[in-house]
C-alpha cells in the first residue's frame, strides 16, 4: 500500500496537476467560451451583414479556437510544438494528394465565399437544378429544390459551371413565345398584347413590356412577348396571363395554330386507292 | 335590414342584424358582426369572407381612409416642362385604401381600386411603386370621387435648365390624409429643382394645403417624421436626388 502511494505521489507531482488544471481550463472553458463568441459574432454579422458572411465570420472563429486550443493542449502535455508542425506539414502534403477533390472543393468554397455570385436564401440554377441556397460549406452548397427535395451540389461543380442566380435582381422579365396565324392582323395582336399586360396588375407598366416578331414559322408568325414582374409574383403572373393572352386572343378572333401538313395525293396514286377500296 | 354607410366616421355601429354596409363611390364592402367575430368582405356575387376573432363581443368598430402603402408613381397624360425660374402647382387623385379596424387594432386594408404596379429606378435596385395616369391638373376636380384623395404638389424649378416631367413619383407613406365636406386631401408635396448635379429638395407640408383649410386629419402619415426625405422623385432626363429639407 505505501508503495503504491508513492508510486502515485511520483505519478501525480505538482506540476502534473497544475498542467492537468490549465488543459482542463483550455478545454472545458475556454473553447466552450470561443465557441460562444462565434456564435455571438455569427449572429451579430448576420444582423449588420448577410447571413453568408456571418456564417463565414462564425466558422472561422470556431475553427481557429479549435486549432488555437489544440496546439496550447499540446504545449501543456510537454509534446513540442515545431517537430508536431513539421509533422503537420508532411502530413498535410501527403494528406492534400490522398484528397485533391476535398481540397479543391475547399478551395472552390473560399472564391465562392469572395465572389459571392449568390448568397443564402437565393434562388440559383446549376445545370438542371434550381433550388433554394441553404448553406454554403467550406465543401459544398445545400439547396432545397422547389419540389422540396434537399440537393449537394460540391463547390467545385458550381465553380466550373454556369450559376444562374434567378433572385439577385428585385424585378425579372417573363417572356412568353407566342404564334400567331399568318392571316391575323398584326396590329391587332400587338394592340391586345399590350392591352392584356397593362390590365394585369401583376405585370409592372415600366419597364415596358418587350413585343418583338421574331420569325415567320411554318405554321405562323412567331413573336416574343416578354412582361416585367417581381421576383415573387412571376408564377402568379405567368399564370395569369397565358389564361388573359388566349380570352384576348378568342375575343379578337387572332388564332393559334398549331402546325398544320397539307398532303396531296396524285391523281393516279388516288385511281389505285380508289380501286383498293372499291 | 341594413344601415348603408358613405361618409368617414369615427366609430360605426353594427345595425340590429349586425351588419354595415359601406360604400365609397363604386366600392363597397360588407361588415357583419357575429359573437366575437368580424367577417368583412368586398362586394361580389359571391363575397369572399374574412374573419377576425376580437377581444369583444361589441367591438369598436371604425372604418378609415388610408393612402396606399407603396409609392405612387404618376404618369401626367401629357408630359410638361418647367422652365428655368418657374414654379407650378398641380394636383393629383390617388385612389385610397379602405382600413377596417376594430377596438384599435387594423383587421385589413382593401384598396378602392386595383392599382397597376410598377418600378421606378434601375433594374437591379430601385422601388415598386402603384402606377396612376393623371392629368397634372392646374385646379382641384369640382367633384371628384369619395374614394379619390387630393394631393397637391408644387414644383419650383431654381436651376437653369428646364425640367421636363414625365414621371412624378409621390411617396406617400409621408403624407397625411385630410377630410373637409367629404373630400379627402392629402398634405401639400413642395418640391424644389436645383439642376442635374445639384441636390434637389422634397419638403412635406405641414397642415393642410391652402384649398382645405380647416380640414380634419383623418389618417396621419404611415411613417412618423418623413416630412423631408431623400428620393428620387422625377424621372425624366432629370433626377432628382433629394436631401433632407429643413423648414
Amino acid at each position: 500500500m505505501e508503495e503504491y502511494q508513492e508510486l502515485l505521489k511520483k505519478v501525480i507531482s505538482v506540476e502534473h496537476a497544475e498542467s492537468a488544471i490549465r488543459v482542463g481550463m483550455l478545454v472545458l472553458v475556454m473553447l466552450p467560451l470561443c465557441f460562444l463568441l462565434a456564435n455571438w459574432l455569427r449572429r451579430l454579422v448576420t444582423r449588420r451583414f448577410t447571413a453568408q458572411q456571418g456564417l463565414v465570420a462564425g466558422k472561422f472563429v470556431r475553427y481557429s479556437s479549435v486549432i488555437v486550443v489544440t496546439l496550447l493542449v499540446f504545449n501543456e502535455l510537454g509534446f513540442s510544438l515545431a517537430p508536431l508542425l513539421g509533422a503537420a506539414g508532411i502530413v498535410g502534403v501527403a494528406l492534400a494528394f490522398a484528397s485533391q477533390t476535398s481540397v479543391s472543393n475547399i478551395i472552390s468554397g473560399l472564391f465562392l465565399i469572395a465572389e459571392r455570385p449568390f448568397e443564402i436564401g437565393d434562388a440559383i440554377t446549376v445545370g438542371t437544378t434550381t433550388g433554394i441556397v441553404l448553406s454554403i460549406d467550406t465543401l459544398s452548397v445545400k439547396l432545397r429544390t422547389l419540389d422540396n427535395r434537399f440537393v449537394r451540389l460540391p463547390n467545385e461543380l458550381i465553380l466550373k459551371n454556369e450559376v444562374i442566380n434567378i433572385t439577385r435582381f428585385p424585378i425579372r422579365r417573363l417572356d412568353l413565345n407566342i404564334g400567331v396565324a399568318y392571316d391575323a392582323d398584326l396590329a391587332l395582336v400587338r394592340k391586345t398584347l399590350l392591352e392584356v399586360a397593362e390590365k394585369n396588375p401583376l405585370s409592372l407598366m415600366e419597364p415596358n413590356p418587350l413585343l418583338l416578331f421574331t420569325e415567320f414559322a411554318d405554321s405562323s408568325v412567331n413573336i416574343l412577348f416578354g412582361v416585367w414582374v417581381v421576383q415573387n409574383k412571376f408564377v402568379p403572373l405567368k399564370n395569369s396571363i397565358i389564361e388573359e393572352i388566349k380570352i384576348a386572343f378568342d375575343e379578337n378572333g387572332i388564332e393559334i395554330p398549331f402546325p398544320q401538313r397539307t398532303v396531296w395525293v396524285r391523281d393516279s396514286d388516288a385511281d389505285q386507292l380508289t380501286k383498293q377500296q372499291g | 335590414m341594413t344601415s348603408t354607410t358613405s361618409i368617414w366616421k369615427q366609430q360605426l355601429e353594427f345595425d340590429t342584424d349586425g351588419q354595415i354596409n359601406f360604400a365609397c363611390g363604386d366600392f363597397e364592402l360588407h361588415c357583419r358582426s357575429i359573437n366575437r367575430e368580424i367577417q368583412i368582405a368586398k362586394a361580389a356575387d359571391e363575397p369572399e369572407w374574412n374573419r377576425w376573432t376580437v377581444r369583444s363581443s361589441s367591438p369598436n368598430f371604425s372604418i378609415q381612409p388610408h393612402l396606399p402603402e407603396l409609392a405612387v408613381l404618376c404618369e401626367p397624360e401629357s408630359q410638361f416642362c418647367v422652365v428655368p425660374g418657374g414654379e407650378t402647382r398641380f394636383f393629383i387623385e390617388i385612389p385610397v385604401s379602405i382600413a377596417c379596424i376594430a377596438d384599435d387594432f387594423l383587421l385589413a386594408e382593401y384598396p378602392t381600386e386595383t392599382l397597376s404596379h410598377t418600378w421606378f429606378g434601375e433594374l437591379e435596385k430601385g422601388e415598386l411603386c402603384y402606377w396612376i395616369r393623371t392629368k397634372a391638373q392646374l385646379a382641384p376636380s369640382e367633384s371628384p370621387s369619395p374614394k379619390l384623395a387630393i394631393a397637391p404638389i408644387a414644383v419650383e424649378n431654381q436651376s437653369s435648365e428646364n425640367l421636363e416631367i414625365s414621371r412624378i413619383c409621390l411617396r406617400t407613406s409621408g403624407l397625411c390624409l385630410y377630410l373637409k365636406n367629404e373630400q379627402l386631401w392629402t398634405s401639400e408635396t413642395h418640391l424644389k429643382y436645383q439642376g442635374g448635379a445639384a441636390n434637389s429638395k422634397v419638403k412635406i407640408n405641414d397642415g393642410t394645403p391652402d384649398e382645405a383649410k380647416g380640414a380634419k386629419l383623418i389618417a396621419p402619415a404611415r411613417e412618423k417624421g418623413a416630412s423631408g426625405f431623400v428620393a428620387r422623385t422625377f424621372r425624366s432626363l432629370i433626377q432628382i436626388t433629394s436631401s433632407v429639407f429643413e423648414d
